[in-house]
C-alpha cells in the first residue's frame, strides 16, 4: 500500500502548480502534484511564449525568488526580443518565444526529479476540512490524501466548456479533460464562483502559408536570460512574423456576427478587455481599417503556427473565410479551429495576503482561478501559495510582497483588495513604482526573502549576494571625482558634451545624455572587472538617480500606511463615522494594512481617517492596559 | 470605536433674539428626552420643529427643539438642536447643564463640520468651503466659497485630472502595449499635451491673488503730510466718522484700520499718522508704523493738500507701490489747485464735501481687482488648493524639461503621475483604475 499522507497537495499541474509543487518539496515538504492528464503537465495552451511587458518581470520575480518559470522558458526558448528597449531601463521587457513541446518536457522532467515531490493524475473532486482546516482530499476514485495545506491551481479547467460557433464542448482546454466536481465542492465551502471567458486563435499549417507577404521579425542575440541559473543564452533559431487584417476580413466577420456565440448570447462569461476577440475588436473599433496579428511557431517539432491576435469563436466555415481573406492565407489550412473557453473562477477578495482562503486554514488558491490570465501571473501565484503553504505549516509569518517589491505584490494585492471582474492581466501601468520594479533588480529586491523561506539555493544565494557585493562596492566609485585634465577634457570633446574647468565625480559623468558607464570605464578603468550584469545595473542607478530618487520618496511616504497593521479582530460594523460602503467593504476584505484599506474601492480618505483615528486610541488603550 | 457626542453654543456669543445649542452624536437623543418634555414627538416628526419646556433643577424655559436623525443630518450623525430665548447666560447654563450629563462633551472648533467629512456628507473641498462661508465678510468671498461647496473647483479641478488621464494613458499604452498597429505618443505630442493642462492650472493659479484679496479683504493705506485730510478722508470712504477730525497737524498718531465694501469687495483703509520729520517720541512711532503700512498695503492713496504748496514729503512714497495720487480740498477757498506746478494727480477730490467719493472708490477698485477674474466661476482662495496648484506646475515644468532633455518615457510617467496626484490632492481623489480604464476604451489592443 501506497503512502497516502503528504504534507501539501497541489490540484492542477499548469503554470501555478508547478511553481508550488516545487516550492512545497524544495522548502522540505512531502508534496503531491495532481493533474488531470499528466501529458499537461506546463502546457502553454495558448500562445508559445514566455514574458513581455510586466509579464517578463514576474518571470525574473519569480526566479530571483528560486521559482522554474524562468530557466525553463530559457531552456525551451527559439527565439527572443527585448522589448521596449528605447524606452528606459524599468521597462525594458524580455519576451521568449518558447517551444511548448520543449518547455512541457523540461518543466515535466524537473518535476519528476525533483526529491520530495510525488506526481498523480488524477482529478481532485471533494477538500477534506476538519475544526475549519484542512485535512485532505478526494479524487474521482474515491482515494482519500491526507494532508495538511492544499494548494488549488486549476486555470480554466473547473466546469470549462469549450466554444466554437454554436458548438459547445464540455472539456479544457484543447480537448483536455475538464474537472467537474469540484466547484460544488467549492461552493459548499463557501466560495462565491464567478464565470470567467477567454480565448485562442487558430493554428495555421505551416506549409500552406505564404511567408513572403508578412514581414520576418528575427530574434535579437545578446539578451540576458529569465533565470540566474541558465548557464548559456538560448539561441535565435526560428521567426516571427507581422501581417495585418484587411476590409474584407472585416466584412466576413460583420456579416457573420449573428453566428457569433459571443453576440448570440451562448458565451455568458466576462472576457478580458486588454485580449480582445477579433469580432470584439471589429465591433468596438470600427474604424479600423484593420488589425495587426503575429504569426509564432509552436514548436521546432511541429508545422503548427500560431495566429496570434485574432482569437475568436466564430463557427469553422467563417473562421477559414476569415483567414482566407487575408493575403499569404489563401490556401492556409487550420490545423486547430480558433475557441472561446469559459471557466470557474473564485472571487480572490475571499483569499488573504497569503493566497489562503480566509475561512479555512491551510486552504491556498492560485492562478486562473483567481480571475487572473496569463501564465507568468499564475507562475506568480504559485510559488507565492507554495512558500505560504511552507510558512503554514511551519506556524511562520506568511511572506507577503508590498506593491513596491515587486509586481508578483502589485498583482496580489490588486487581487485580495479589488478583486477583479475580467480575468486579471499584469500590466506595469498598475504598479506605482515601475522604476524600482526592473527586470535587472529582481534578485536584489527577492532573493534574500527567498533564501529566507528556504527556496532559493545556497549556489543561487551565492551568486547573487556576489553581485550585491560588487553593486554596493561600485556606488562607492560614483563619488569618485575625475580632475579635469587633458584626457577627461579629450573624453568629454570625443563625446559633445560641455567640458569642465573643476573636478567632476563618476555620478555625474555617467549622468550626461552622451556618456554611459561602458564609455566612460574604458577609458578611465574606474570599475574593476565587473560581469556586464552588474556595469548594467551599475548604469541604470547612476543614470536614473534624481527619478529613483523621487520614487523612493514616494514609497517611503506610503510606507506609514503599508507598516500600518489592521489587526484582524476590528469589529468594522461597531466602527461608526464610516460610511456603509465602506464599512461593508471592510468587514468582507479585511485589509492587512492601512495602506491596503486606502486601495479598496469605496473606502475613501475619511474613512481611512477615521481608521487611523481609531487606531491611535486602540493604541493609547492598549499601552495603559500593559503598562 | 463609538464616536462621541458633542455639543455647542451654535450662534454667537451675546444677547441676541433666538440662541441654538446643537449636540450631534449618538447620546443626543437621549439627553434631550430628558430635559425636554416634548422630547416622544421629536422621534415622530422628525425634522419639525416642536415646542415645549426645557427643565432643570432650579430654572426652566420655552424651547424650540428639532431632531435630525442620521444619517440624514448635518453631520451625518443624530443631530438635535435647542433654539432659546437669546440670553447669554441662560444659554450658558443650559450648555453647562447639557454638559454634565455622561458621554458628552464640548465640541472642538470646526468639528461638526470635521464629522461632516468623516461621515462622507461632504468632501474636503466643500467642507473648506463651508468654513470659508461661515467666515466670509464680502459678497465675494461668500460668492467663491458657495461656489466651492457647490462643487465648481471639483469639476474644474476634475476636466483638468481628464486631460491628465488620458495623457498618462497615451504613455501607459506606449510602454504596455509595444509592437502594436498603433501610434505611439511622441516627446513632442505629450509636449503638445501638457500645453492645455499648463494653462488651464495657470488660470485657476491666477486667481489665487484676487482671491486672496477677496478673502482678506483690499488693504489700502492712506498717506500723506500731516493735514492733508486723511481722516477726513477716511470717514468719507466709511460714510460716517470714525477718524477724529481736527485741522491740527499731527492729530492721528496711531494707524486706523476700519473697512467698507464696495462692488462686493471689502476694502480695508488705513489711516496713518502723517509722515513729516517729527520729534515728538509718540508721533514719531507713529510715522514707523505708518511707514510699514505703506509697504504692505495692496494699494496706497498718496493724498496731497491742494491748500498748500507741494513740498519734497508729498511724494517722498516709495515709487515701487501700488499708487495713487490724489488731491484733496479742491473745493477749498484758498486752493493752489491752479498754481500747483504737480499735475500728475490720479483724481481730485474734495473729502470734507464728499466730492467724488463715489469715482474714488471705483478708482481704487480699478487699481487693485481684476475685475474679469472676480467674475469667474471659481476663485482660489483657499492655501492649501493655492500650494497644490504651484506644486502641479513646478512638475509640469520639470517634464518640460525632461522632454528636451530627451529623458525615457518611464521617467515621464513617473513625473505625470506625480503631476496626477499633486493636482488630484485638492480634491482627495486617488488613480484607481481611471487610466487603465482610459487605455481600454481609447485603444484597439490585444494580442
Amino acid at each position: 500500500m501506497e503512502n497516502r499522507n503528504y504534507d501539501i497537495v497541489v490540484v492542477g499541474a499548469g503554470h501555478a502548480g508547478c511553481e508550488a509543487a516545487l516550492a512545497g518539496a524544495r522548502i522540505g515538504f512531502k508534496t503531491l502534484l495532481t493533474t488531470l492528464n499528466l501529458d499537461s503537465i506546463g502546457f502553454l495552451p495558448c500562445n508559445p511564449s514566455i514574458g513581455g511587458t510586466a509579464k517578463g518581470h514576474l518571470v525574473f520575480e519569480i526566479d530571483a525568488l528560486g521559482g522554474e518559470m524562468g530557466h525553463v522558458a530559457d531552456m525551451a526558448t527559439i527565439h527572443r526580443r527585448m522589448l521596449n528597449e528605447t524606452k528606459g531601463p524599468a521597462v525594458h521587457s524580455l519576451r521568449a518565444q518558447t517551444d511548448k513541446v520543449r518547455y512541457h518536457e523540461y518543466m515535466k522532467q524537473v518535476l519528476e526529479n525533483q526529491d520530495n515531490l510525488d506526481i498523480l493524475q488524477c482529478e481532485i473532486t471533494e477538500i477534506l476540512t476538519k475544526n475549519g482546516s484542512v485535512c485532505g482530499v478526494k479524487n474521482h476514485l474515491e482515494e482519500t490524501i491526507n494532508c495538511k495545506a492544499v494548494v488549488v491551481c486549476t486555470g480554466v479547467y473547473l466546469d470549462s466548456n469549450i466554444i466554437i460557433g454554436n458548438v459547445i464542448t464540455k472539456c479544457g482546454p484543447n480537448g483536455f479533460m475538464s474537472a467537474t466536481h469540484l466547484t460544488k465542492n467549492l461552493q459548499a465551502l463557501g466560495l462565491k464562483i464567478m464565470r470567467f471567458k477567454t480565448g485562442t486563435p487558430m493554428r495555421i499549417d505551416k506549409r500552406s502559408i505564404n511567408f513572403d507577404i508578412f514581414e520576418e521579425q528575427r530574434g535579437v542575440d545578446g539578451l540576458p536570460n529569465f533565470s540566474i541559473r541558465t548557464k548559456h543564452a538560448p539561441k535565435n533559431i526560428a521567426s516571427c512574423y507581422i501581417g495585418y487584417t484587411n476590409q474584407n476580413t472585416h466584412d466576413i466577420i460583420r456579416k457573420n456576427l449573428d453566428k457569433s456565440p459571443l453576440y448570440q448570447g451562448i458565451i455568458k462569461g466576462i472576457g478580458p478587455r486588454y485580449c480582445p476577440s477579433i469580432e470584439d475588436k471589429i465591433v468596438r473599433f470600427a474604424d479600423k481599417s484593420r488589425h495587426q496579428f503575429f504569426l509564432e511557431p509552436e514548436a521546432m517539432s511541429t508545422n503548427e503556427i500560431y495566429m496570434q491576435g485574432v482569437s475568436t469563436s466564430l463557427p469553422v466555415e467563417v473562421q477559414r473565410d476569415i483567414l482566407h481573406s487575408i493575403n499569404g492565407f489563401e490556401n492556409a489550412k487550420i490545423m486547430r479551429y480558433a475557441y472561446a473557453i469559459e471557466y470557474d473562477a473564485i472571487d480572490s477578495t475571499q483569499l488573504k495576503a497569503n493566497l489562503e482562503y480566509k475561512e479555512i486554514n491551510g486552504l491556498f488558491f492560485a492562478g486562473q482561478i483567481n480571475g487572473t490570465s496569463g501564465y507568468e501571473e499564475a507562475g506568480a501565484q504559485g510559488i507565492i501559495a507554495g512558500i505560504n503553504a511552507c510558512q503554514y505549516l511551519k506556524q511562520e509569518a506568511p511572506l507577503i510582497l508590498s506593491r513596491s517589491d515587486g509586481y508578483i505584490g502589485v498583482l496580489i494585492d490588486d487581487l485580495i483588495t479589488k478583486g477583479t471582474n475580467e480575468p486579471y492581466r499584469m500590466m506595469t501601468a498598475r504598479a506605482e513604482y515601475r522604476l524600482h520594479l526592473r527586470q535587472d533588480n529582481a534578485d536584489a529586491r527577492l532573493t534574500e526573502k527567498g533564501y529566507k523561506v528556504g527556496l532559493v539555493s545556497k549556489s543561487q544565494y551565492q551568486k547573487f549576494k556576489k553581485k550585491q557585493k560588487m553593486i554596493e562596492e561600485g556606488k562607492k566609485l560614483f563619488e569618485k571625482i575625475l580632475p579635469p585634465n587633458e584626457k577627461l577634457i579629450v573624453f568629454l570633446n570625443k563625446n559633445s558634451e560641455p567640458i569642465v574647468k573643476t573636478g567632476i565625480s563618476v555620478l555625474n559623468l555617467i549622468k550626461r545624455p552622451n556618456i554611459d558607464i561602458y564609455k566612460l570605464n574604458n577609458e578611465f578603468k574606474i570599475f574593476p572587472e565587473y560581469p556586464e550584469e552588474v556595469l548594467h545595473e551599475l548604469n541604470i542607478l547612476a543614470k536614473y538617480h534624481g527619478y529613483l530618487e523621487i520614487e523612493r520618496q514616494q514609497i517611503e511616504r506610503q510606507k506609514e500606511l503599508e507598516n500600518t497593521v489592521l489587526p484582524e479582530d476590528i469589529d468594522y460594523s461597531a466602527l461608526t463615522g464610516l460610511r456603509l460602503e465602506a464599512r461593508q467593504k471592510l468587514k468582507r476584505i479585511l485589509p492587512h494594512s492601512l495602506g491596503q484599506a486606502g486601495r479598496i474601492s469605496g473606502v475613501s480618505p475619511a474613512d481611512i481617517n477615521i481608521l487611523t483615528i481609531y487606531l491611535k486610541k486602540r493604541n493609547i488603550k492598549e499601552k495603559s492596559k500593559n503598562g | 470605536m463609538k464616536s462621541d457626542t458633542i455639543c455647542a453654543i451654535s450662534t454667537p456669543i451675546g444677547v441676541g433674539g433666538v440662541s441654538i445649542i446643537r449636540l450631534s452624536g449618538p447620546c443626543s437623543k437621549d439627553i434631550i428626552s430628558r430635559i425636554f418634555d416634548k422630547a416622544f414627538l421629536l422621534e415622530q416628526k422628525p425634522r419639525e420643529l416642536i415646542l415645549g419646556e426645557i427643565k432643570f433643577n432650579d430654572f426652566c424655559d420655552q424651547a424650540l427643539c428639532v431632531y435630525f436623525p442620521n444619517p440624514n443630518s448635518f453631520t451625518g450623525e443624530d443631530v438635535v438642536e435647542i433654539n432659546l430665548h437669546g440670553g447669554y447666560y441662560l444659554t450658558k447654563a443650559v450648555l453647562d447643564e447639557i454638559l454634565k450629563f455622561k458621554d458628552i462633551r464640548l465640541a472642538e472648533p470646526g468639528e461638526f463640520s470635521k464629522r461632516a467629512v468623516l461621515n462622507g456628507k461632504m468632501d474636503i473641498t466643500q467642507a473648506e468651503g463651508i468654513i470659508d462661508i461661515i467666515n466670509a465678510t464680502s459678497r465675494a468671498e461668500l460668492r467663491a466659497s458657495s461656489n466651492i461647496i457647490n462643487g465648481g473647483l471639483s469639476n474644474r479641478v476634475n476636466a483638468i485630472l481628464d486631460d491628465l488621464t488620458n495623457l498618462i494613458a497615451e504613455v501607459d499604452v506606449a510602454i504596455d502595449y509595444p509592437d502594436q498597429d498603433i501610434e505611439y505618443i511622441s516627446h513632442n505630442q505629450i509636449l503638445q499635451a501638457l500645453e492645455p493642462i499648463q494653462t488651464n492650472i495657470t488660470n485657476l493659479l491666477k486667481t489665487s491673488a484676487t482671491g486672496a484679496l477677496i478673502k482678506n479683504g483690499v488693504t489700502v493705506a492712506l498717506a500723506g503730510v500731516p493735514n492733508a485730510g486723511k481722516s477726513s478722508l477716511l470717514n468719507a470712504l466709511l460714510g460716517y466718522d470714525r477718524a477724529i477730525v481736527t485741522d491740527v497737524a499731527g492729530t492721528t498718531r496711531d494707524t486706523l484700520s476700519e473697512s467698507y465694501e464696495y462692488n462686493g469687495v471689502r476694502f480695508n483703509i488705513v489711516d496713518t499718522a502723517g509722515i513729516r520729520n517729527s520729534d515728538d517720541i509718540v508721533e514719531r512711532a507713529g510715522i514707523e508704523r505708518a511707514q510699514n503700512t505703506v509697504n504692505e498695503a495692496d494699494l496706497v492713496i498718496q493724498l496731497i493738500d491742494a491748500t498748500r504748496p507741494l513740498d519734497a514729503q508729498d511724494i517722498n512714497i516709495n515709487s515701487t507701490v501700488n499708487k495713487i495720487i490724489v488731491l484733496n480740498k479742491i473745493d477749498a477757498p484758498n486752493n493752489l489747485y491752479k498754481d500747483l506746478k504737480y499735475k500728475n494727480f490720479d483724481i481730485s477730490i474734495s473729502a470734507i464735501n464728499k466730492t467724488k467719493i463715489d469715482e474714488l472708490k471705483q478708482l481704487i477698485f480699478d487699481k487693485t481687482i481684476n475685475n474679469q477674474i472676480l467674475n469667474e466661476q471659481i476663485l482660489i482662495t483657499n492655501t492649501r488648493h493655492k500650494q497644490s496648484l504651484e506644486k502641479s506646475l513646478e512638475i509640469i515644468e520639470q517634464i518640460k524639461q525632461a522632454l528636451v532633455a530627451n529623458h525615457s518615457i518611464d521617467c515621464l510617467a513617473l513625473l505625470l503621475r506625480d503631476c496626477w496626484l499633486a493636482l488630484a490632492s485638492i480634491i482627495g481623489e486617488n488613480t484607481d483604475g481611471k487610466i487603465l480604464d482610459t487605455i481600454f476604451s481609447k485603444f484597439c489592443l490585444g494580442k
